[in-house]
């Protein structure tokens, strides 16, 4: 079986962007473009929607056989840590982005079942007002910077976790105080 | 109304077009107030390692349309800034190159080899001020270099130049930046085609909206912002904090040198060394005029060029050798990085095509506000009243001249003061980064999709990264698919259907034999 860690990257890479590109080519483009590459409308020839796309991909193309047939001996080498690196990115700034959304809206529901709030309120009403305003924005903020920097070094502390939290607030204060039209998220979505 | 006309109402609408702001009973013109924060915020970026004045625009662009709007009175605040900030940055990147041993910026690189030498002898704001006096000579004449050449140019494209060259032209430039840039040219070729279909997604002039696949929220296309921001930024992040992954430990503390002795720089010393200044800005300008050649070249070239011929004089060393820490090292190197940033506009203001990463930004800023809309039309002249867009195009030049002279007055006092604020470690300040760009994008759509296109956009560059094919001629092609497009259209419609349009002309053939020429002979040239 071949291992493919030993192939040339550039051959690989060149041949995952052909397969793509001639894949989008033969059924991406026919069946989500309803012109063609020239149309004759009023009489006159135009050139029509199909032919942008399929001059860019034809261009991938190219560039994606060339590179097939470059001189290349590096090997492709192991893709587990990219992949791992990029699943990681992606769960942190997701979970921050759920914090950013939600963390606002149940703060003000907690509030509320407390009795801090009036009941039936909701978030709505309160999202331009302190502290509920930038409740989801620190919170999302503080575990995006935390998160992130710590992957890198590894320094999941306590200490950390307080500079991303100065850090965050500086940021929305820098936002919010000065500029009254500003809107941090998420408070456009709610 | 003449050339002169429209310079003088260009210098018009920077002092009173866009409103003033009053301090201590003064009134500033708010264009002249946003260049100096700027510069200011741009000399602070291009201190701190990691940070780059592409990075800063970017964050600051949403930020700024938020608060001067989209209307044509925000057009010179905000590009004042941005033009504040890119050349701040380029002046910055050499302070902890001198002071630290750590370029702040890549095209700073170069400063390390004479200016740490200076500082460990004592003689750091020396070093200091040899840099900021280059920098901004260099700066200056790419600058004079720019008002003379984009006017000149544009005018010769457009007596000369018809839709089909036109497109020819954008062609031309997209093979230029793609065998450039690419390392193989092959890699640049991908990136250009990748940029070119991810801009037909979501646009067109069908009813239905190409390439969506019934998704209504790409019905409108991607983000410009979200889609540049998200590669050339975000990405940059991701592959930032990628690598720095287990290497955190290995690095050693910064080591801080006592300033002793005379650190002043003399009349005389200063033109001893304008013979290094004119032939390291002469080389930058140069550079800077071609798309896609980064600064990082023309430092290198302008160090190289100038030790030669320091060497040449003095064979013996009598006068200090490059490498040892002589002024003349950091004087060639800070004139050509910084001779770059003027003339890469040329192709900006004259034919609407950016060359480099802070070019982008400033198209993409002249692209969302009103005021003006870079193509060889700026400097037109009207056969009667004005033309607005050639107004603002002076106005352009005027801020890029007040920022000079603000550099030129207050830039070696801010380089002064970084000194002591560069010790942000990476891994922190580039999640900040993230969230900031995050936080200006938001301010700008009001949408969590925004943020998720942005992140998916990081995610393209990361890989992009990973993979060696470069951003830029993406982000390029991006850029020019819609004006690509509608050239190509209306060129094929005025030669009346004909599938030969690009072959037209003389001129059209020797552009598409440029095209292929250069891609020919990049990929024939070995890669240094």
């Amino acid at each position: 079986m071949i291992d493919l860690r030993t192939l040339p990257q550039n051959r690989v890479l060149g041949a995952v962007v052909s397969v793509l590109g001639l894949a989008a080519l033969l059924f991406w483009l026919p069946n989500d473009i309803d012109s063609g590459l020239i149309e004759k409308v009023r009489r006159r020839y135009q050139i029509g929607d199909m032919l942008g796309p399929m001059v860019a991909l034809s261009t991938m193309l190219f560039g994606g056989v060339w590179l097939m047939l470059s001189k290349d001996r590096q090997p492709t080498g192991g893709m587990l840590a990219p992949a791992r690196a990029i699943g990681m990115f992606i769960a942190f700034i997701t979970i921050a982005l759920v914090l950013m959304r939600w963390t606002g809206p149940a703060s003000v529901w907690l509030g509320e079942a407390v009795g801090l709030i009036e009941a039936g309120t909701g978030y709505r009403p309160l999202r331009d007002t302190l502290p509920w305003k930038i409740t989801g924005f620190l919170a999302g903020g503080t575990i995006l910077i935390w998160t992130l920097s710590a992957l890198a070094d590894g320094a999941w502390t306590w200490r950390r976790l307080g500079i991303a939290f100065v850090i965050t607030l500086v940021t929305g204060t820098a936002f919010d105080l000065p500029f009254e039209d500003l809107v941090l998220p998420p408070n456009g979505d709610v | 109304m003449g050339i002169a006309d429209h310079i003088l109402l260009g210098f018009e609408a920077v002092l009173y077009g866009s409103g003033a702001v009053s301090m201590l009973g003064i009134a500033i013109p708010l264009p002249l107030l946003t260049v100096l924060l700027g510069l200011v915020t741009g000399i602070v970026v291009g201190s701190i390692p990691g940070l780059a004045g592409p990075m800063a625009m970017a964050v600051a662009l949403p930020i700024l349309i938020s608060i001067f709007g989209y209307e044509t009175a925000a057009f010179l605040p905000v590009l004042g800034f941005l033009i504040g900030i890119m050349k701040g940055a380029t002046v910055g990147g050499a302070v902890p190159a001198i002071l630290f041993n750590t370029p702040g910026t890549p095209d700073a690189l170069l400063t390390t080899l004479d200016g740490y030498p200076m500082t460990k002898r004592g003689k750091a704001f020396k070093a200091l001020r040899v840099a900021h006096f280059s920098s901004v000579s260099g700066d200056s004449i790419s600058d004079i270099v720019l008002f003379i050449g984009a006017p000149f140019l544009a005018i010769m494209v457009e007596s000369y130049l018809d839709l089909p060259e036109k497109a020819a032209l954008i062609l031309l430039s997209l093979c230029f930046i793609a065998a450039i840039v690419g390392k193989p040219v092959a890699k640049g070729v991908i990136a250009v085609g990748l940029g070119l279909f991810v801009a037909t997604i979501g646009t067109g002039e069908d009813y239905y909206p190409r390439l969506t696949g019934n998704l209504l929220e790409l019905s409108g296309g991607f983000p410009i912002a979200c889609a540049i921001l998200g590669t050339l930024v975000i990405g940059e992040v991701f592959a930032s904090l990628y690598a720095m992954r287990g290497e955190i430990a290995k690095r050693g503390r910064l080591v801080r040198h006592q300033v002793s002795g005379d650190n002043r720089l003399p009349l005389a010393e200063k033109l001893g060394l304008v013979k290094f200044i004119l032939p390291s800005a002469a080389i930058g300008t140069a550079i800077g005029a071609l798309p896609g050649i980064g600064s990082t070249l023309a430092a290198t070239l302008g160090y190289s060029a100038a030790k030669r011929r320091h060497e040449a004089r003095h064979p013996q060393g009598d006068e200090g050798r490059f490498g040892s820490g002589v002024p003349q090292g950091v004087a060639a190197t800070e004139a050509a990085n910084s001779a770059v940033s003027g003339a890469n506009l040329i192709p900006v203001l004259s034919l609407g095509i950016p060359g480099n990463a802070a070019a982008v930004f400033l198209i993409l800023a002249m692209d969302s506000i009103n005021g003006l809309n870079p193509s060889p039309g700026v400097f037109k002249l009207p056969t009667s009243g004005t033309n607005p867009e050639m107004v603002m195009a002076f106005g352009l030049f005027t801020l890029m001249a007040a920022a000079n002279i603000l550099n030129w007055v207050g830039g070696l006092h801010v380089m002064r003061l970084m000194g002591n604020m560069i010790h942000i470690p990476k891994q922190i300040l580039l999640p900040s980064v993230l969230l900031v760009t995050m936080a200006g994008v938001y301010v700008q759509d009001s949408s969590l999709l925004a943020l998720v296109w942005l992140v998916m956009f990081g995610i393209l560059g990361f890989v992009m990264r990973l993979c060696a094919v470069p951003i830029l001629p993406f982000v390029i092609a991006f850029i020019l698919a819609g004006p690509l497009e509608r050239t190509t259209r209306q060129a094929f419609s005025a030669t009346g259907g004909d599938p030969l349009f690009l072959f037209s002309s003389p001129i059209c053939i020797l552009l598409m034999a440029g095209c292929v020429t250069v891609l020919i002979y990049f990929a024939r040239k070995p890669s240094s």
